[in-house]
């Protein structure tokens, strides 16, 4: 079974993704290692705009591997939470197949 | 003034299902209404792998509408003001042939009477009339700048700390602007130099870090031989200030805070630094006459190279802020 999934940076004239495709399965490290190199992949302000959406994810692999991991499809956007809904400027996880972040 | 719906939402699981249950008899009712026979199902896993639920509102409701190849997915956040807050974006998701891809109507709210009316608005647009990405667009456009949308109306003279110990501050340098100056440096009449990054925001001001620099510091941090988080972590003096700007006449706030013990998540990531900045770091996004006035201090020091001059020239000529959410 193939596992696949990609974390994307969006909104305005900005998609950048990093993405993985592997018939093993991605860890809470892969998942990790995707964020910080979206991170430093995309301009200076616009990883600053989205300093509070890539901490999210980070946390979110974390409680996904907490919990066994997430089974696709899954799609999350951050970041959430208060003072954050500002034109869908975001961090996406997306989850296409199979099994992601696990233990 | 809105009208709050399930506003405790995070906070009881029971009042959380209610609110799923709640969606998913909006977007039935939206169809039966509109008299359309369309398929729909929830597509998306809301649980981990060993089915403990997000209970995080991200998603609260989806549907994958197979016919349309379209899906809507909500994201409900908590309420933070009496204000009317919505945004909606449209997005694609892969299949797993990865042939084509899911059309999607992505929208974020704070649910009350009504952003939901706007939000099934939106939904009836894109799946009972399905509209076209372009003119769905437009629809989106158009809704979300309603007025009755809480925006954040930042005004220049909010942007910098006024009425404090400091006196009166002018820009010297805009290192990173999107939508308004998030990271720069200015200077206040005495000469005193600081460096001042944007952290966050409340539903009434913007938060920001000052640090005071010598023009030796300065130098190390344009040329990148500091990172932007040392440059804050471990200042010259061992302080750093924590300012709040007000978007109104407020007068602005400053505390004190020792570098060493500042919360990383107001910082700069590690290894961040000027001299990788590049010019698609100046983000010029939708103008507002408000905001279009940027003066800078007339007094230019000897520290400003010719070129830096000219480059902060170009950006003031261009830019143009934006009052925004």
């Amino acid at each position: 079974m193939e596992h696949r999934g990609r974390i994307q940076a969006q909104s305005g004239g900005l998609e950048e993704s990093e993405s993985w495709s592997s018939s093993t399965l991605s860890t809470q490290q892969d998942g990790l290692d995707l964020i910080d190199k979206l991170e430093r992949k995309i301009p200076l302000a616009e990883a600053m705009v989205r300093k509070k959406a890539f901490e999210q994810a980070r946390i979110y692999v974390k409680q996904a591997t907490a919990n066994g991991g997430v089974d696709a499809q899954v799609s999350r956007s951050f970041p959430k939470g208060k003072g954050t809904k500002v034109k869908g400027i975001r961090v996406d996880i997306e989850v296409i197949t199979g099994k992601a972040f696990v233990p | 003034m809105v009208h709050h719906l399930f506003k405790d939402f995070l906070e009881n699981q029971e009042v959380y299902i209610l609110n799923e249950n709640y969606w998913k008899d909006q977007f039935d009712n939206l169809l039966l209404q509109n008299g359309t026979s369309l398929v729909c199902r929830e597509w998306l896993k809301t649980t981990f792998s060993n089915g403990v639920k997000f209970f995080d509102g991200n998603p609260i409701f989806n549907v994958l509408c197979p016919s349309l190849n379209k899906a809507v997915r909500i994201i409900q956040e908590e309420p933070t003001s009496n204000h009317l807050v919505i945004s909606a974006w449209l997005d694609e998701f892969p299949t797993a042939d990865d042939q084509e891809t899911v059309k999607e109507l992505v929208i974020v709210l704070e649910l009350s009477e009504e952003s939901r009316d706007l939000a099934k608005g939106l939904i009836k647009a894109w799946l009972v009339e399905n509209a076209g990405s372009e003119e769905m667009q437009t629809l989106i456009d158009k809704e979300m700048t309603s007025p009755l949308i809480h925006r954040h109306p930042r005004q220049l003279q909010h942007l910098l700390p006024t009425h404090t110990s400091w006196g009166s501050l002018t820009f010297i340098e805009i290192h990173v602007f999107y939508d308004w100056p998030r990271l720069f440096t200015c200077q206040n009449v005495d000469g005193q130099l600081f460096l001042a990054v944007w952290f966050d925001e409340t539903e009434e001001a913007d938060l920001w870090l000052y640090v005071n620099l010598s023009p030796q510091r300065l130098a190390t941090i344009r040329t990148g031989q500091i990172d932007l988080y040392d440059a804050f972590r471990t200042a010259e003096n061992g302080w750093v200030h924590q300012v709040t700007t007000y978007y109104d006449d407020r007068f602005s706030q400053i505390k004190a805070v020792s570098g060493d013990t500042i919360d990383d998540d107001w910082l700069p990531k590690r290894l961040q630094r000027l001299s990788g900045a590049s010019k698609t770091d100046l983000q010029l996004t939708r103008p507002d006459d408000s905001l279009s006035q940027l003066t800078i201090g007339a007094k230019l020091t000897r520290r400003i190279s010719r070129e830096t001059l000219e480059q902060r020239r170009q950006v003031l000529k261009t830019s143009q802020f934006l009052g925004t959410n």
